[in-house]
């Protein structure tokens, strides 16, 4: 029986001509492969290309950096964090950018955060600890400790990251490279890589779609999305448009708000900080569930007046959300179509189609993932994951594209955003009041 | 009743000795010395509580057990005078009273006369010889004119503000060495530098350590996520969001007060964890709550061992000294001082004695550990090398030099200890800086009318810096 099967599917390759496979895999061939194989192969090959001056440029941003060498003001929010705080703390004094002032804001711990803080604080390894005894949501978090920020630049971190000895320095050098830049995104990889199956996958789309794709798109200057965790910020700007707005997805929001002023937002692709990605199917499936719902709630609804020509209107702002909205919302609306369409008009051709499109997937992914390799500071370990490629047709195929539409139908239908517990509920329901 | 030198006798049925002091002013202690008992007249208050702070402070037994009774009528006394004496009494009526001054003195004859060694030893003995012949707890009476807030009677007598460490510690070796038990009465927080009770808690900058400070609640808006400081939001009667200018109307509803933030209004730091503060009010000294020194404050019992050593003499030795070569022991000392006043009574050239007394704070003793020996016979050695060949010295307590000069002038003998003051100083300062080191120094001339153990007494007060 397998004997048929392939010799069905060898068949079926010799006899059906290449424009008949391509007609057949519109979907992938005219909408994906060009978005994101093709133009990301094109920028990366412009954008990596040998340039004596841009080097010139770089040094000349890092001395300008070390000249000035400004304070910067390193936040961190957290519940509950107290563990991943002690051992954030310490790898940061391996930094070799050191001009830092360190608040932590504590918001609501109930476990023993208070008495590690407070011995890091006598200790001197932070300069402020704030803490709320009432919970207040991310947010307002983050707020507390840029309310008593002093540096010029403020950076954003999660509890649970690690970075690189120079991810400090490397993060602020693209304020000295160019004029204009509000906020710079690092980054994020995933450290615990090898615990199993669900965290091996994610380190493969975290090198696709952050390491890469936001190469790409800063580039291109529709870079999109500061990491929360990890990224820099010119404090006055973050003054000015008062900090970050209620979450779920405040991380997207406050790009854009910079964005909206007009400020350019770029990506340190060498600015490398390590996070804790969830181990469980059922953790990441919310966590996606969370972040794909903030494309519904800021894109379409409160930034939505980016895709309406009005009088600060700005293409680099379109293409950035229309970059989001097209290949996130529509092409899964158009992809459900495609299954349907493929089921009933070729359900025969269905054999056929399903190892082929295994077969052109990985294909590609092998490509991506030896640029990848091929551009990472830590290529060695990383091309381990070569295994799993295979798999990563069925994880942002199938799984991540079935959790994206899930979530865009609940939040679009019923709000559902609002009712995460990620948020405390006395913002949220605040935030669903007004339309925020 | 008949008036004498010593006071008004009260005529007894006993036939003791009793004398009423109401004039202290022409008593000398020595005069009391043959009495069976005395009763202080408590209308001169300040005379009656040096003139038993004078006998309790003697190392002569006859005076120090000496019992003392005072007389108070309608006047309240001092709970610190009352912890001295054998007990108040509101007329001359001493009926009452015999029974009691028999019984001390029936105790008395059991001790036998003990050689004492160091002057530990010597507080040590006429404390447990006075609880023996009184049955008595020691017990610390709250004292506010007290360094450390607590006195006890006898032993508070021989200790002064610097030396409060030596105190305690010669109580624990005490109770360690089986002649007390004790019993916990209260804990006091004490300075780390000079050991005072006297501290000033407060809440301070942990920047800058000013106390002026001002707390204000933070402010949390439910809608835009803003946070920040009361007056962020104040605006006239109203609290309006700075961040998105609506106006917060409801507690609970628009907003929260998740928490305080202090603002120092000298430095203009801002934090929420003041940091709490002990000023102490005799040295100066900023001290964080958790270096402050915490130590129990006990009542002392007898135990059966003490008892017996009360009579006998301590059977195991409280503290061994740290023995320095060329340094005669205390004791010796003693003689030898005794000798020089013998000398000095029959020679028209008076001698001279002194001591150098170096105080450094317990804690930092602890930390040095065996280097603080090493550190005291560096020391001894200079005071050996600087002195005459014919100077006796000898090294007490573990931190006090005594000096005999015979035949020798008193300004050579302070003018040789101000110049071992000054370089000691100078060395201790560099190599332990800011730790409260203290180096005191006296001088008294033995002539013929000096009395060595007066004269030891007064070596041992506090001296000149």
């Amino acid at each position: 029986m397998l004997y048929d099967f392939w010799d069905n599917f060898f068949y079926n390759l010799q006899h059906e001509g290449l424009i008949r496979i391509i007609n057949l895999f519109w979907y992938y061939f005219y909408l994906e492969a060009p978005r994101f194989i093709l133009l990301d192969l094109v920028i990366l090959a412009i954008a990596l290309w040998p340039n004596e001056k841009k080097k010139l440029r770089l040094d000349a941003a890092k001395n300008a950096l070390w000249a000035e060498k400004p304070l910067v003001t390193v936040i961190v929010p957290g519940k509950n964090e107290g563990e991943h705080i002690y051992k954030l703390v310490h790898g940061m004094r391996e930094q070799t950018y050191q001009n830092l002032e360190f608040i932590i804001i504590d918001d609501g711990s109930t476990d023993d955060t208070y008495m590690i803080c407070r011995n890091l604080k006598q200790r001197g390894l932070i300069d402020m600890y704030l803490r709320n005894e009432e919970r207040g949501g991310k947010a307002s978090a983050a707020n507390l400790g840029l309310r008593y920020a002093r540096g010029k630049y403020v950076v954003h971190l999660d509890a649970d990251s690690s970075f690189d000895r120079d991810a400090i320095e490397q993060i602020l050098i693209p304020f000295y490279y160019e004029p204009d830049i509000g906020g710079v995104g690092g980054n994020v990889k995933v450290r615990n890589a090898n615990t199993n199956i669900v965290t091996s996958l994610q380190a493969i789309e975290y090198l696709q779609t952050i390491s890469v794709g936001r190469m790409v798109t800063s580039w291109l200057g529709i870079y999109k999305i500061i990491s929360g965790a990890f990224g820099a910020f010119r404090r006055d700007l973050l003054v000015r448009i008062g900090g970050w707005d209620v979450g779920p997805g405040l991380d997207g929001d406050i790009t854009v708000k910079l964005r909206k002023m007009g400020y350019q937002i770029r990506f340190a692709e060498n600015a490398v900080g390590m996070t804790q990605a969830p181990a469980k199917l059922r953790s990441l499936s919310n966590q996606r569930l969370r972040w794909s719902k903030s494309l519904i709630r800021f894109r379409f609804r409160k930034h939505s007046d980016l895709m309406v020509p009005y009088e600060s209107f700005s293409f680099s702002n379109f293409f950035s959300i229309f970059d989001n909205i097209f290949y996130n919302f529509i092409l899964d609306i158009l992809w459900i179509y495609y299954v349907i369409d493929l089921m009933v008009n070729n359900f025969e051709l269905l054999m056929f189609l399903l190892p082929l499109k295994l077969l052109i997937y990985t294909a590609a992914s092998f490509i991506q993932f030896l640029v990848i390799i091929a551009l990472s500071e830590r290529g060695r370990s990383e091309w381990k994951l070569v295994i799993y490629l295979p798999l990563m047709m069925i994880y942002t195929g199938y799984y991540m594209r079935t959790i994206r539409t899930i979530a865009y139908f609940k939040e679009l239908l019923f709000y559902s955003s609002y009712d995460d517990p990620w948020n405390p509920q006395k913002s949220s329901k605040k935030a669903k009041e007004f339309g925020l | 009743m008949a008036q004498t030198n010593t006071g008004t006798k009260i005529p007894n049925e006993r036939g003791l000795g009793i004398y009423l002091i109401s004039d202290f002013s022409g008593v000398e202690l020595k005069d009391v010395a043959l009495a069976d008992a005395l009763i202080l007249d408590y209308s001169d208050p300040i005379g009656c509580e040096r003139f038993i702070r004078q006998c309790r402070g003697s190392f002569i037994g006859t005076l120090y057990l000496m019992p003392v009774f005072i007389l108070a009528i309608e006047r309240q006394i001092e709970p610190v005078i009352q912890s001295m004496c054998d007990g108040v009494i509101s007329s001359t009526q001493v009926e009452a009273i015999v029974s009691k001054i028999e019984k001390i003195k029936q105790r008395q004859v059991s001790l036998a006369p003990i050689d004492s060694s160091t002057p530990e030893v010597r507080i040590l003995t006429k404390t447990m010889r006075y609880m023996f012949t009184r049955e008595a707890k020691l017990t610390p009476v709250v004292d506010h004119r007290s360094h450390i807030g607590y006195t006890y009677p006898i032993i508070s007598e021989h200790y002064n503000s610097g030396n409060m460490q030596d105190m305690f510690q010669m109580l624990e070796n005490a109770s360690e060495n089986d002649y007390f038990r004790p019993r916990f009465v209260d804990k006091v927080h004490l300075c780390s530098n000079c050991y005072s009770a006297h501290l000033n808690f407060r809440e301070t900058c942990p920047k800058c350590q000013s106390a002026d400070l001002v707390t204000e609640n933070l402010i949390h808006h439910f809608l835009c996520a803003y946070i920040g400081p009361e007056h962020d939001f104040i605006s006239g009667d109203y609290l309006v969001c700075p961040k998105c200018n609506r106006m917060l109307r409801h507690i609970g509803v628009d907003y929260d007060k998740p928490s305080i933030i202090y603002n120092c209004q000298n430095c203009t730091h801002t934090f929420q964890e003041p940091v709490m503060d002990g000023f102490c009010f005799v040295c100066q000294k900023h001290n964080p709550i958790d270096s402050l020194i915490d130590i129990s404050v006990n009542a002392f019992e007898l135990t059966p061992i003490g008892e017996e050593s009360s009579q006998s003499g301590l059977s195991k030795d409280q503290k061994e000294d740290v023995e320095l070569q060329g340094f005669i022991s205390y004791t010796t000392y003693a003689i030898f001082l005794k000798y020089e006043t013998e000398r000095a009574r029959t020679s028209p050239k008076p001698g001279a004695a002194g001591s150098l007394v170096v105080k450094i704070p317990q804690k930092v003793k602890e930390s040095m550990g065996s280097s603080y020996s090493r550190m005291m016979a560096e020391i001894a050695d200079f005071v050996k090398n600087t002195t005459l060949s014919t100077d006796i010295l000898s090294f007490a307590n573990n931190n006090t030099f005594l000096i005999i000069s015979p035949e020798s002038d008193r300004s050579r003998l302070e003018a040789l200890l101000s110049q071992i003051h000054d370089t000691v100083s100078k060395l201790l300062n560099s190599s332990l800086p800011g730790v409260g080191i203290t180096i005191t120094y006296k001088v008294e001339v033995v002539d013929g009318l000096a009395n060595h153990m007066d004269v030891i007494n007064n070596l041992m007060a506090p001296g000149r810096e």
